[in-house]
Order: C-alpha cells, then structure tokens, then sequence
C-alpha cells in the first residue's frame, strides 16, 4: 500500500517510542553563519576561535547517520548556523540524500542562488525551511546585521520556489521586527507559503551565541503579539502555520502526550529524537549544550542509550508539575536549565508569559 | 526482472518501507509499505530473476502451496510494475 508520511509515521511512532527507537536525528553541522542575529543561540563568526576547524568533517557527519541509520533513523534535519556556509555542503547532502533519509534543512536563504537552487531542486529534500527576520533591508539590518540580506533571502525563496522544492517560512520574533508581522505574513501570503513564528528565544548557549535573552520581546509586548498571531491564523487553514510554541521537534503532530511522559521532557528528544551538535555531542535538543555523550567516539547506539538515560535522569521541577498555568507554559526541562541554571527551578520569565496568557485566555 | 536503481528498502520499528532516494525522491511523493512477504521479494528483486525463479525462492522460505506463492508473486509483482519500480 502507498501512504503519506505523516500517516507512516503515525504507524509506527507509538512502536518506536516504546523502545525508543531514534527515528529523528537533527544535524547542527555548523555554528557559522553569515549573518550576525542578535538573537541566535549559535550564530558565531569565529572572533575568538576558528569554528572551521573544529566542527565534524563530511565523513565524520556521514558515519554518524550510517549508524544512526543502523538505529532507525528515517527523519534528518540538517541545519546550523547557516548549512550553506559549508564549502563541502553538497558533497555532504549528497550522500546523506542517497542514504534513505526524510531530510529537513534550516537556512536563511541568503546565499541559494538559482544555480544552488537547480542543484537542490535535481535532489530535492523534504523540505527547506527558511527563516525570514524581517519585511524590509531596514529590519534585517536591525536584526542580522546586513541590510543586504532582506533581498537576498527573498530571492532564495523565490529560487527554491521555480524548482519545485517544497518551501516553509518561519519568523523568530525579537525586539526588531516584532512590527513587521503583517509585511512578513504578506510575503508568505503572496507565495502561498506556509508560515509560522519562533516566539521564545532561548538565553545564550555556552558553546555560542550571545546575549540573546536581553532581546526578545518583554512578556508584556509577547502577549500582545502572540494576540495579534492567533487572531490572524484564526482565520486560516489550520496547516498554514506551525505551532506558536515552535521550537525544533517540540510541535512535532506526534510529540508524546503528556500523560504517556516517560520523563521530564515533553517532547520526543531522548525517546524518538535527539541533537547533535557541531562539535559532535548528542544532546536531547538545541537548547542543551553538555551532555558528554560523543557518538563518534562511542559508537551512536551506545550514545543513543546515554542519551535515554540522560533524559531519565534529568529531575522534573515539581513546582511545574504542580503549577496550575501549567498548560500554558512553555516550560520544559531543557528551557529551565537555561533560564535559571537548573532543570527543576520554575523560571520567572515562563512564568510570567504563562500566567498573562491564562488571564486573557489565550 | 529487477528492480530499478535509486530506491531504498528500510525496515522500522517492525514495518518495511520503500524509500526513494537521490533524483528519485523527486519523482515519488509518496512512499510504499510492504509486508514481510513483499519486502521478501522486494530484497530478492535487487538481482535480475526471473518470476519462476522467485516463486520458488518463496516456496523455500514460507510454508505455503504453490497455488499461494504464485498469487502472491504475480500480485507483488504487478504493483512493484504499476509504481514504475522494475526496470
């Protein structure tokens, strides 16, 4: 029988979770970018080390997903840092395309050109994922540093879009461009796009980034926003956007519920899911950082079981569990640690978001 | 017969699929899942063989009759032909 992929995966997802089987792997494959967001966990153009040289190779990036593979990987996301700033990039999406993969791939489109876009489209991925920061040069160059990227970001879009490959939008909300959601909402309108919005920016990783948490929008004007979000997809097809809550895997249609939790996390990282990073640790998600699980060192199945039992093991707030805001929260173990250090100490930031969303039920 | 080059059988979580790969997934939008007696042939199929040559290989491997492993053959093998998977 012939089937879509959401209704495969369906099939075998309540199998895969009970033996935890890692059917998604997410491939950080660089933290270079050429961009410079204020607001970017990773972005890093290398002032104080050479991150070149310190990522995984192609081949190394290659044995890993044979051997995740081996395990059951079926979905890959392949993302950065920019993929594109990879001089070796097709070399490397070539071979994991000729290995059996639903490949996913981030990028902020400013460096597909129609040539890169032919190639892309002669081996198209699943989907390509591009994140528009902005309506107009003047945002971009608020928010990323380069004015330029406004038009070249929409040209990739539009490259991608004459071959055919499948295209989604997505929007990470800051300070910047917060005012721009009805340009951005345009843009992807025009195109007959799908789009959707990145509304938490994550405090700043310790292998990269910046101070990205003193940019995102106050809780009080993310409210507002959020409003402004829902009262405008109210009106549209439920699959023209993605979930507000967006963050990697944590709106996949088939995250675990929350009561089949084997653990503290929500979502499907260390049951069907996990992260690796561009130094080669395997990490529940992008939001966690030292895990001192390597699975080129290891071997990926011992890394996987590392990583079941990192999960397992990471404590659950309690205040959380027992919070009443709690379905409106976007509290997760991995989101604590980094607001406050900790994976069971409440965060007064989430708080604060979850308990203003609740009085306007939101 | 024989299956063409740039598809891939995959068994998850106790399913077999087949996976285009390369220029092919491209061409195919959807994937095709396949029971244990279809990927059976489907893996047999990687080598050039005849029909015979593969109901014979499934009287070997499954205790069923003639009659059933014959069906079984011409069935599978139509709809590998219909999805444009033999070359």
């Amino acid at each position: 029988m012939t089937l879509t992929l959401s209704s495969y995966l369906a099939s075998i997802l309540p199998k895969a979770k009970a033996r935890r089987i890692p059917l998604s792997g997410q491939f950080e494959i660089t933290p270079r970018c050429n961009l410079a967001c204020k607001m970017c966990y990773i972005a890093n153009p290398g002032s104080d080390y050479n991150p070149a040289s310190q990522e995984l190779s192609a081949a190394d990036w290659i044995r890993l997903a044979e051997e995740a593979r081996e395990a059951g990987m079926i979905n890959l996301l392949l993302t950065g840092g920019e993929v594109f700033m990879r001089k070796d990039f097709r070399e490397l999406y070539e071979a994991l395309k000729g290995m059996g993969f639903l490949i996913k791939i981030y990028s902020n489109g400013t460096l597909i050109d129609s040539e890169t876009a032919a190639w892309l489209g002669s081996i198209k991925p699943f989907q390509v994922e591009i994140t528009l920061y902005g309506a107009s040069a003047e945002t971009y160059g608020k928010v990323t540093g380069h004015p330029e990227a406004f038009s070249k970001a929409i040209s990739g879009i539009d490259c991608l879009l004459k071959e055919g490959i499948p295209l989604k939008l997505r929007t990470t909300v800051v300070r910047d461009n917060y005012r721009d959601f009805d340009e951005i909402a345009r843009i992807a309108e025009e195109r007959e796009l799908k789009w959707g919005v990145v509304n938490y920016i994550m405090p700043v990783r310790k292998d990269t980034g910046r101070m990205s948490e003193t940019y995102r929008l106050p809780p009080d004007l993310q409210i507002e926003y959020e409003t402004g979000v829902e009262e405008y997809f109210a009106g549209k097809q439920e699959d023209s956007r993605q979930s507000l809550d967006f963050e990697e895997f944590s709106n996949d249609p088939y995250a675990a519920a929350p009561d089949e939790q084997l653990n503290a996390y929500k979502c499907l990282a260390g049951k069907t899911a996990f992260w690796i990073t561009w130094r080669g640790e395997m990490t529940p998600c992008s939001s966690i950082d030292e895990t001192g699980i390597y699975p080129l060192r290891s071997g990926f199945q011992t890394a996987w079981d590392g990583l079941k039992n990192f999960c397992d093991l990471t404590p659950v707030c309690e205040e959380c569990v027992q919070c009443i805001y709690r379905e409106k929260c976007m509290t997760c173990p991995a989101r604590l640690k980094l607001e406050t250090g900790s994976f069971d100490i409440k965060s007064s930031y989430l708080c604060e978001l979850a308990k203003r969303k609740s009085s306007i039920g939101l | 017969m024989k299956i063409r080059d740039g598809f891939m059988l995959r068994e998850i979580a106790d399913t077999w699929m087949v996976m285009p790969i390369g220029a092919n997934a491209a061409e195919f939008k959807s994937m095709l899942k396949l029971n244990e007696t279809a990927a059976f042939i489907w893996k047999k199929l990687q080598n050039n063989i005849t029909k015979e040559e593969l109901v014979s290989m499934v009287l070997s491997e499954y205790d069923i009759d003639d009659l059933t492993a014959n069906s079984d053959v011409e069935e599978i093998v139509a709809l590998f032909d219909k999805k444009g998977l033999l070359e």
